[in-house]
């Protein structure tokens, strides 16, 4: 067996359990990890480490061999992070309509480089560091962050502006 | 992955919620691609009930459709 990420997913793609098995072994380890640092609701973590994983099952054809596939697992778990937490509020799913999404915000904080990332977000104050963290890093749409987070969609926009800022002065 | 320059206590810190939020940042992009930092990372996510985990998926794969 092609013991590669993308050889893994191929088997799985086809059915092989074991080889799902294989990739939960290698990933749902730093996926859990990652995922309780975002949310402290444990059952959260564990409803979305599962699903992830049951989405990769029905979903390992669709990988489209394009990037890392821990970013692509990443991509999963945390959307499903975001499910299990709005079950738990009671939450209805989104109305349809555009996402509010502060997407000129973002690209420009994606121009830094990895570690000048880190130490950008770093700098910023709690409250706009958990923003930057979620759209920036997690890629979630200011809809996905704020339901994260706890604030209203049109704030996560507002503290993505304000934290583009800090960063430009920062630079300047 | 051989090029790895992570430290074993830099993990450490990061699985227990001791490092600050920028490194947490570089690291997290950092163990996407690096097999070795998941390696290590995976004793550390015993805490996370993962084999428990594990015999859900496995039970709702059990009931559904397999492809």
């Amino acid at each position: 067996m092609d013991m590669t990420d993308e050889g893994l997913l191929r088997a799985v793609s086809v059915g092989d359990r074991g080889a799902l098995h294989l990739l939960y072994d290698r990933h749902a380890p730093w996926l859990a990890i990652r995922l309780a640092r975002r949310c402290g609701d444990r059952d959260a973590v564990d409803d979305a480490v599962q699903d992830t994983f049951v989405a990769v099952w029905r979903s390992a054809g669709s990988y489209g061999a394009s990037g890392e596939v821990g970013a692509w697992i990443w991509g999963i778990g945390v959307r499903r992070l975001i499910d299990a937490i709005r079950r738990r509020r009671h939450l209805d799913p989104p109305p349809d309509g555009p996402a509010v999404h502060g997407a000129s915000a973002e690209d420009e904080v994606l121009r830094l480089e990895v570690g000048e990332l880190g130490a950008a977000v770093q700098r910023l104050v709690p409250e706009l560091r958990a923003v930057v963290q979620a759209t920036v890093l997690d890629g979630l749409t200011s809809r996905e962050a704020g339901l994260l987070l706890g604030i209203p969609p049109g704030t996560v926009k507002t503290r993505m502006m304000r934290a583009r800022a800090v960063l430009r002065e920062d630079r300047a | 992955m051989s090029d790895c320059t992570v430290s074993a206590q830099r993990l450490d810190d990061y699985a227990d919620g001791r490092c600050s939020a920028g490194e947490a940042a570089v690291l997290e992009v950092h163990v996407l691609r690096c097999e070795l930092c998941q390696t290590w990372l995976a004793p550390r996510a015993q805490a996370l009930r993962l084999d428990r985990i594990w015999e859900r998926v496995e039970q709702r794969l059990g009931s559904a459709d397999y492809g």
